[in-house]
């Protein structure tokens, strides 16, 4: 089969499978809007129908589902396309947004946040109700550029050194929250826990235009540096060669990467497993070109995290299972399938 | 003052730590002298819930009582006490470094690890329980009384907390309330059945909609829409951890809920909400005034 051929099947059933999933989850939920309900409001937006629905069930589509099925598309868009970034980065299959510590050190900020109470301390309201998020993004933000200067040296990014402070910074967030979830109390445990595991529970158009405007331009600009990753992974010197800006390409991939991670984590937790196994996945069916991978990483990333938080809040209606449980859950075994079937294939 | 809290906290446990670490010393060496000393000393008491330690405060006990766990915040006097942590992180070593002959702790929260470790030293463990109905409290405070040695005082604070339960008079109403426990990055921790919120709301006459399922769970937004609740309820912590009353506008759906068009929203303070202790009656009557004012 050629090349070309086989991308547009690619592209076409990736294409059906998204909207289908697209479909299901704006059509699923505890409160009963079907297929039909969907399609009725849809035509009476355009004009075509009367509608046949009464006012809460186009107010919880519009107020509710909406907005966390599009929250949930923006936030696999950039998990997976960070971890793509720092897969072709690290030349390292393995590498995942969370290995700089990042977000480790965001919830490890979000936890002091909740120990010591920081959002009643703000008189200005507004303040009060991102106090928390606000102080998540600024410890993912004060984490990164840490182990971005320790791992400097004479104006480069060992990328070796990144990741082994990676490993100190992750372990260094991972006991402070530890500390302070046994200094907590009762109630604040609870709210501790529940940023650990992750949600999309809380997305309303507030939440989800903000970070459409932080991380919409900064996936496009990580999107550009396809070439970039393409000729480092001949290697840093080589690309060098190559006319590639070695240091300064390096630091960007880093920023935006971390930067996507910062904005997803302060709003919606922790959600594992999305960045490691996406970019992986697109890398084991359709090769290691980093341009491919880039923009395949925002279809399937976005598509995965919307299947995956439509039945995480229907599966025990009324209450939600942690999208973290459900994204391992649903990734492993797939991702253990492909390998399987990738070892195979290399064996024949 | 959250911060002057913490740096409490950590003194507290280091000094427990240390203390522990010498006291266990000490025990090797010399585990007959120091019983003789402990029952010279009369009754020393842990009492790891926080009912239990409000109904040994009222039966006089108070002085008796060496340690608690951190919840046990009620009567003020309490909160002096040594404090030993959450249940859940309590071990041996930090009670036995106060020396009790009484560990009071609910049955469901001990570990038999501690339970064996406790016994293998000779304390007396005193396992209650506890099933958020007034009649369940009238128990606690009878088996406590019996163990306490304070009969005499423990009839008296039944024959109180019933006269004051007969004297409540509670209107029903059909309104929906319901308790939200916590908010992380987004959703709701709600109380459904077997918590003592959800007994405390149908005991002040009101109902609970998140009843099919056990325990503090997260609700999704729609299913709140979806019970759509006349009065949300919280802690008075609760809602300030979480960025006080204007964040609530923030949670998905609130303005789609009667409670969040109304603004609805009721708060009480925790250990009295949770304890079902012998100020049951005053937090029925509480949360029964509060629901009548938002009519």
């Amino acid at each position: 089969m050629t090349g070309k051929r086989s991308n547009s099947i690619w592209y076409v059933s990736l294409a059906v499978i998204w909207f289908v999933i697209l479909w299901f989850g704006l059509t699923s939920g505890s409160f009963e809007i079907g297929s039909g309900d969907l399609w009725n409001i849809l035509q009476y937006k355009l004009g075509f129908a009367e509608l046949k629905l009464d006012n809460l069930s186009v107010s919880v589509l519009t107020q509710i589902r909406i907005p966390r099925v599009i929250l949930a598309a923006i936030v696999g868009a950039s998990l997976s396309i960070a971890g793509a970034g720092l897969q072709g980065l690290f030349r390292n299959p393995l590498a995942d947004p969370g290995l700089i510590g990042v977000s480790t050190g965001a919830s490890a900020f979000a936890a002091f946040a909740i120990v010591l109470g920081i959002p009643a301390l703000f008189s200005v309201s507004w303040l009060n109700m991102f106090a928390l998020n606000v102080f998540t993004f600024i410890g993912a933000l004060v984490v990164m550029f840490l182990a971005i200067m320790i791992a400097h040296s004479r104006g480069n990014t060992l990328l070796t050194t990144l990741l082994l402070t990676g490993i100190a910074l992750n372990a260094l967030g991972a006991s402070v929250t530890g500390l302070l979830t046994f200094l907590s109390e009762d109630e604040q445990l609870r709210n501790i826990s529940f940023w650990m595991l992750g949600s999309l529970g809380g997305a309303n158009w507030t939440t989800t235009l903000v970070l459409a405007i932080i991380n919409v331009p900064v996936i496009i600009l990580l999107l550009t540096r396809g070439k970039v990753l393409n000729a480092l992974s001949l290697g840093e010197e080589n690309a060098g060669y190559l006319g590639v800006n070695v240091r300064r390409e390096k630091s960007i991939i880093i920023i935006l990467s971390s930067l996507l991670v910062s904005t997803c984590v302060s709003l919606t937790g922790v959600i594992g497993f999305v960045g490691l196994v996406v970019p992986h996945v697109i890398r084991l069916l359709k090769g290691g070109d980093n341009k491919f991978i880039l923009f395949n990483s925002i279809i399937v990333g976005s598509g995965f995290l919307i299947l995956a938080d439509t039945i995480s809040r229907t599966i025990i209606i009324p209450q939600e299972l942690p999208i973290g449980i459900i994204t391992s859950l649903a990734g492993a075994p797939v991702f253990l399938y492909i390998i399987i079937k990738n070892k195979q294939k290399a064996g024949v | 003052m959250k911060l002057l809290n913490t740096v409490l906290v950590v003194a507290m446990s280091a000094g427990i730590f240390y203390s522990c670490t010498t006291s266990s010393k000490e025990e090797q060496k010399t585990p007959q002298t120091e019983s003789e000393e402990i029952t010279d000393q009369g009754p020393r008491i842990v009492s790891l819930h926080a009912s239990a330690s409000e109904i040994i405060s009222a039966l006089g006990c108070e002085e008796d009582l060496v340690g608690t766990d951190i919840t046990s915040i009620y009567p003020e006097s309490v909160k002096k006490i040594t404090k030993l942590g959450h249940i859940s992180g309590i071990t041996a070593q930090g009670i036995l470094s106060l020396k009790p002959t009484l560990v009071v702790v609910h049955k469901d929260e001990l570990s038999s690890q501690l339970e064996k470790q406790l016994q293998e030293v000779g304390v007396q463990i005193e396992k209650i329980e506890q099933n958020y109905t007034p009649e369940g409290t009238v128990r606690l405070i009878s088996s406590l009384g019996e163990t306490l040695n304070r009969k005499q005082e423990a009839e008296e604070l039944i024959a109180a907390f019933n006269k004051e339960m007969d004297d409540l008079t509670v209107t029903p109403s059909s309104k929906k309330v319901v308790f939200i426990y916590a908010r992380g990055a987004g959703t709701l921790m709600v109380a459904g059945k077997g918590t003592p919120m959800d007994a405390l709301i149908q005991l002040a006459g009101a109902q609970n909609p998140c009843s099919d399922f056990k325990d503090f769970k997260p609700l999704t937004s729609e299913s709140l829409v979806k019970a759509n609740p006349d009065v949300l309820f919280f802690f008075t912590s609760g809602i300030e951890s979480m960025g006080g009353l204007e964040s609530l506008s923030q949670i998905p759906g609130y303005n789609l809920i009667n409670a969040g068009k109304k603004g609805h929203v009721i708060s009480m303070e925790g250990s009295l909400v949770s304890s079902f202790g012998p100020r049951l009656p005053k937090a029925i009557l509480e949360l029964s005034n509060k629901l009548s004012a938002v009519q």
